[in-house]
C-alpha cells in the first residue's frame, strides 16, 4: 500500500515520520501541495491529512486508489467528507488528542485578558512600571461566570479544569448532559440567549456546519454583558467578524480572542489583527508539541489498524 | 472633643432644655461641659426632689429631661421618686456619677454599686464601657425612655471617662411609637422610601413572629428592592429562592457596610443587625437607616430612625404609598451554587452534601445547629416561612431538643447538627426514641469545633491545631445506645442512599455524615 502524508513542516511530520520509519509500505511525505504531491496522491491508498491543506473535490477525484483518509487533527472541514463517503472511502480523525491543549490554551487566554498580561509584560519590558494601573483594571477568574458554547470533548476538558478556579460554569449545547455529568463538570445547562446574558467569559467549542456558521452575530452579542470576553478556538466562520468588531467598538462586549479565522492564515490587514481589544493567535490552541505527539501516536495506531484489516477508530 | 462635650452635643440635638439635679464631685466632670445658654441647670437641695421636678416638667412640656444624681447617695435619696416615675410611666434620663475607674480597685470614697442599686426602680440601667460610647449611650437611653412603657433610664458615667478625648460624634437617631396603625408614620416612611434612589430591605424574625410574610412579599414585590435577611437569621421568613432575596447578611460591620455601600436607604423590618467578630468600623455610619420593630430594647440599640410598631400593620398600608424601584436579581446565583457544590463533591464539602440533601427534602421543617455550615445550609436548602428554626443566642445543644418537641407536637422535621453541637444534648435521643418521634437527625461530622478553629485561624492561628478543639465522638454509635436507628456515610457514593434512608423512613433516624474537615474561612 502507498501512504501519503500531507503535513505542515514541524512536529507532525517529525513524529509521524518517526513512527512510520521501517514500514514495509511506500511512504511519501509532502509539506506542500505541489505538482509532485498531487501526482503521488493519484496512486496513494492511504492519505494522512490536516486542515493546513484543504483538498478540493477535483483533487480528491484524481485519487483513484484512495481507501482510507486519516485526518491528523480534530477538525475535518477541509475535506469533502460527503464525497469521500459516497466513494466508500473510510475517513477517521483524532478527536481527543488535543482536548487538554485547547482547554489549557483557553484558560491561558482568559487569564491574559483578565490580568492584562500582554500589556503588563510589554510595559515592564519597556521599562514602564504599571503596577497601580494594573491593580485597578485587572480581575480574577474566581467567581466569574464562564459560559461554554459546545459541551463536547473540548468543552468538557475546559470545564474539568475550570472547576478548580472556583468560577461558575454554565454551558449550552444541542445535547444536555446527564445530571451525573453536570455534577462531574460543575456545569449548569442554559439556553443560548442566557449563556450570552449571564457569562463574563464565553468560550466557543462548536463544529462548523450550516447551523453554527455565523451563529455568534449581533443578535446574540447584544445580549452579552459589557464586560464579556469571547474566545473562539473552534472555527472562524462561527463568529461574524464584522459584528464582533462593531460590538467591540461600541462597547457591547469587552474583548475577543481568536485562534481561528475564516481564511487561514488571515490577511495581514485583517481588522481583527489590528483591533486593540482582540487577542489573536495562529490556530495554535490544539497544536502544542505534546498534543502533536499524541495526534501522531493515535493517527499511526489507526493506520496500523487499517493495514491489519481492522476497523479504524473515530470514523467520521 | 471630650466625651462630656459630646454628651451635651447629643443632649442639645435631642432638645433637652433642662437638667434637674443636686450634684456632687462625681458629677463635675460631666457638668463642666454644659452650655447653659442651651440647657439650664435647675438645682434642688435634695437629690430626690430633682426627680420629682423632672416628672412635673414632663407633664407640662411633654419633653424628656435629664436628672443629674450624685453617685450611690443620690440614688438612695431618690429611690421613692424614681419608683414613682417608673410607675407613672414618665420618660427621663437619670445620669449618675461614678468614681474614677483607675482606682476603683481600692474601693475609694463615693465608689458604689450604682447600677445594681438603681436597677429595681428604673426601666433600664446603662453604662458605657468605652468613652466613645458616652454620646451613643445617651441616645440609647433616650430611645429606651421614649418607647412604651415609658420610664426613667439610668446612665452611670465614670468620672475619668468623661474627660477622655473622643472623635466628634455626629450621628443622630430618632424613635417614634405607634399605638395601633398610624397613618402619619406610614406616610413618613413612604416619603423616605420614595425620595431614595436605591433602597435595600433587611428582614428579620419579627416578620415571622407577627405573621407578616404575605404583607412583606406584597410590599417588596411592589417596591422591587433587594431583600437581605438579618445576620444569623433564626427564622425562614420567606423563600430563599424568591427573586428579590439576595442572601443573608454576615454579622460583621465591615461586610454589612460593604454590602450597602451603594444603597442610600436601608429599611430594617422586624430584624436586628447582630454583630459577632469585632471590626474597627462603625456600623452603617452616615447611612440613612429606618428601623421598624415592636421590640423596645431593639429600638434603643442603634442610632437610627426607629419606629416602634407592628411591622405587619405598617407593611399592609405602606405598599400603596411606595413607588417601584428597579432592582434586578443576579439570576446566575443558582448556577454559582451548582458549580460550588460540584467542586466540593470529592472532598465531601458541605456545599455538595447540602445540594444532595436538597434533592430529598420535601416538607420537613429544618432545625439548624450546624454552626460553621449554616451559611451554606441557608444557600442550598429550600428555606421558607415557618420551615426554618435556629436559636438567636448562639447556644449549642438547642436544636436537638427543639426539633424533638416539634415532632412530639406532630411536626415532621430534619435537624441538621454539627458534631460539636451533638454532644451538648445527645441525651435527647432517648426522648426522641421513647416518644416515637419522626425526627431525622443529620450530624455533620467534621471531627471537632470547626467554628472555633475558623476563628482561631483568623485571629490566633497558633492554637488552630489544639487537641481541645477537636473532640472526636461517634454519634452513630451513641445513637444506637439510645435505641435510635443510625448509619454513617463518608463518601459521595454512599451519600444519596444515606440521605434517602434518613428522610424517607418513618421514626427517628440519625445519619452521621463525615464531611470535609478543612477549616472553613468564616472570619
Amino acid at each position: 500500500m502507498k501512504i501519503t502524508l500531507l503535513l505542515p513542516p514541524g512536529e507532525y511530520l517529525k513524529n509521524l515520520t518517526g513512527f512510520l520509519t521501517g514500514f514495509k509500505e511506500d511512504v511519501y511525505l509532502f509539506t506542500e501541495l505541489n505538482q509532485e504531491a498531487i501526482e503521488k496522491l493519484e496512486t496513494t491508498d492511504i492519505l494522512v491529512s490536516t486542515p493546513f491543506f484543504p483538498l478540493r473535490r477535483d483533487i480528491l477525484q484524481r485519487m483513484k486508489n484512495l481507501k482510507f483518509v486519516q485526518v491528523a487533527s480534530t477538525g475535518y472541514d477541509h475535506l469533502d467528507v460527503d464525497y469521500l463517503k459516497e466513494r466508500g472511502i473510510i475517513v477517521a480523525n483524532v478527536p481527543d488528542a488535543n482536548d487538554e491543549s485547547v482547554a489549557e490554551y483557553v484558560i491561558m487566554v482568559m487569564l491574559v485578558f483578565l490580568k492584562r498580561f500582554d500589556y503588563s509584560l510589554a510595559s515592564t519590558k519597556a521599562g514602564k512600571w504599571v503596577l497601580g494601573e494594573i491593580a485597578n483594571t485587572t480581575y480574577d477568574l474566581k467567581d466569574k461566570i464562564v459560559g461554554i458554547l459546545g459541551m463536547g470533548r473540548k468543552g468538557k476538558a475546559l470545564a474539568k479544569r475550570l472547576i478548580n478556579f472556583e468560577c461558575t460554569i454554565i454551558y449550552h449545547d444541542i445535547i444536555k448532559l446527564s445530571e451525573e455529568d453536570e455534577i462531574r463538570f460543575g456545569a449548569s445547562y442554559v439556553d443560548l440567549d442566557k449563556l450570552f446574558q449571564y457569562s463574563d467569559i464565553i468560550s466557543i467549542h462548536l463544529p462548523l456546519n450550516n447551523s453554527t456558521k455565523n451563529l455568534v452575530n449581533m443578535d446574540l452579542l447584544k445580549k452579552a454583558k459589557p464586560n464579556c470576553f469571547i474566545i473562539n478556538t473552534s472555527r472562524g466562520e462561527i463568529v461574524n467578524t464584522n459584528d464582533i468588531i462593531e460590538a467591540l467598538d461600541k462597547g457591547i462586549i469587552a474583548g475577543y480572542a481568536t485562534d481561528v479565522y475564516a481564511k487561514e492564515p488571515p490577511d495581514p490587514n485583517d481588522p481583527l489583527l489590528k483591533h486593540p481589544k482582540v487577542i489573536a493567535t495562529p490556530h495554535q490552541a490544539g497544536v502544542s508539541k505534546d498534543a502533536t505527539l499524541r495526534i501522531a501516536q493515535k493517527s499511526f495506531a489507526n493506520i496500523l489498524l487499517f493495514l491489519q484489516g481492522g476497523k479504524p477508530l473515530n470514523q467520521i | 472633643m471630650k466625651a462630656s462635650e459630646a454628651f451635651f452635643n447629643v443632649a442639645y440635638d435631642l432638645n433637652v432644655n433642662r437638667i434637674y439635679g443636686n450634684p456632687g464631685t462625681t458629677e463635675i466632670p460631666l457638668l463642666k461641659s454644659i452650655d447653659e445658654k442651651k440647657i439650664r441647670y435647675i438645682l434642688a437641695l435634695h437629690d430626690g426632689l430633682s426627680v420629682g421636678m423632672a416628672e412635673g416638667d414632663y407633664f407640662f412640656s411633654n419633653r424628656i429631661q435629664i436628672v443629674n444624681l450624685h453617685t450611690i447617695h443620690g440614688i438612695g435619696n431618690s429611690i421613692a421618686f424614681l419608683f414613682s416615675a417608673l410607675k407613672d410611666k414618665v420618660p427621663m434620663i437619670v445620669t449618675i456619677g461614678q468614681q474614677d475607674r483607675r482606682h476603683s480597685f481600692y474601693d475609694p470614697l463615693l465608689y458604689g454599686p450604682n447600677s445594681e442599686v438603681s436597677k429595681p426602680v428604673v426601666k433600664d440601667v446603662l453604662t458605657p464601657s468605652i468613652s466613645s460610647d458616652v454620646p451613643k449611650m445617651l441616645l440609647r437611653a433616650w430611645k429606651i425612655a421614649k418607647t412604651y412603657p415609658y420610664g426613667p433610664v439610668a446612665l452611670v458615667l465614670p468620672m475619668d471617662m468623661l474627660d477622655e478625648e473622643i472623635e466628634t460624634f455626629n450621628s443622630f437617631g430618632t424613635v417614634e411609637m405607634s399605638f395601633g396603625y398610624d397613618d402619619e408614620i406610614v406616610k413618613k416612611i413612604a416619603d423616605e422610601i420614595n425620595s431614595s434612589n436605591n433602597p435595600a430591605i433587611v428582614v428579620g424574625h419579627e416578620i415571622e413572629i407577627f405573621d407578616a410574610t404575605k404583607e412583606l412579599l406584597e410590599f417588596a414585590e411592589n417596591l422591587k428592592a433587594p431583600i437581605y435577611k438579618e445576620p444569623l437569621c433564626s427564622r425562614g421568613i420567606l423563600s430563599n429562592k424568591n427573586p428579590l432575596i439576595v442572601g443573608e447578611l454576615l454579622p460583621a460591620s465591615v461586610i454589612i457596610n460593604q454590602t450597602f455601600a451603594n444603597n442610600d436607604l436601608i429599611l430594617i423590618l422586624g430584624g436586628s443587625l447582630t454583630l459577632y467578630p469585632y471590626f474597627p468600623f462603625e456600623l452603617l455610619k452616615d447611612k440613612k437607616v429606618i428601623e421598624l420593630t415592636y421590640d423596645y430594647h431593639e429600638a434603643s440599640k442603634r442610632i437610627w430612625q426607629t419606629y416602634v410598631c407592628n411591622v405587619k400593620e405598617v407593611l399592609k398600608n405602606l405598599t400603596k404609598f411606595c413607588k417601584p424601584k428597579s432592582f434586578k436579581k443576579d439570576e446566575a446565583k443558582e448556577m454559582q451554587l451548582f458549580t460550588r457544590a460540584a467542586a466540593a463533591k470529592n472532598r465531601m464539602g458541605i456545599e455538595y452534601v447540602f445540594y444532595r440533601i436538597s434533592k430529598y427534602i420535601t416538607n420537613e421543617a429544618i432545625f439548624d445547629e450546624s454552626i460553621s455550615a449554616t451559611p451554606a445550609l441557608k444557600e442550598y436548602l429550600p428555606i421558607k416561612a415557618k420551615n426554618y428554626y435556629a436559636t438567636r443566642t448562639g447556644q449549642l445543644g438547642w436544636a436537638m431538643p427543639a426539633s424533638t418537641g416539634y415532632s412530639i407536637a406532630g411536626g415532621k422535621c430534619l435537624a441538621i447538627i454539627g458534631d460539636g453541637s451533638f454532644n451538648y444534648s445527645s441525651q435527647i435521643l432517648w426522648s426522641a426514641s421513647k416518644y416515637d418521634t419522626n425526627v431525622s437527625f443529620i450530624i455533620l461530622d467534621n471531627r471537632g469545633y470547626a467554628i472555633l478553629k475558623s476563628y482561631a485561624l483568623a485571629r490566633y492561628p497558633q492554637i488552630t491545631e489544639a487537641d481541645w478543639l477537636s473532640p472526636e465522638t461517634n454519634s452513630e454509635e451513641i445513637a444506637k445506645g439510645y435505641g435510635i436507628d443510625s448509619k454513617s456515610v463518608s463518601n459521595p457514593d454512599e451519600l444519596d442512599n444515606g440521605i434517602s434512608w434518613a428522610l424517607t423512613q418513618k421514626g427517628p433516624k440519625l445519619l452521621r455524615i463525615e464531611i470535609d474537615k478543612t477549616i472553613p474561612r468564616l472570619f
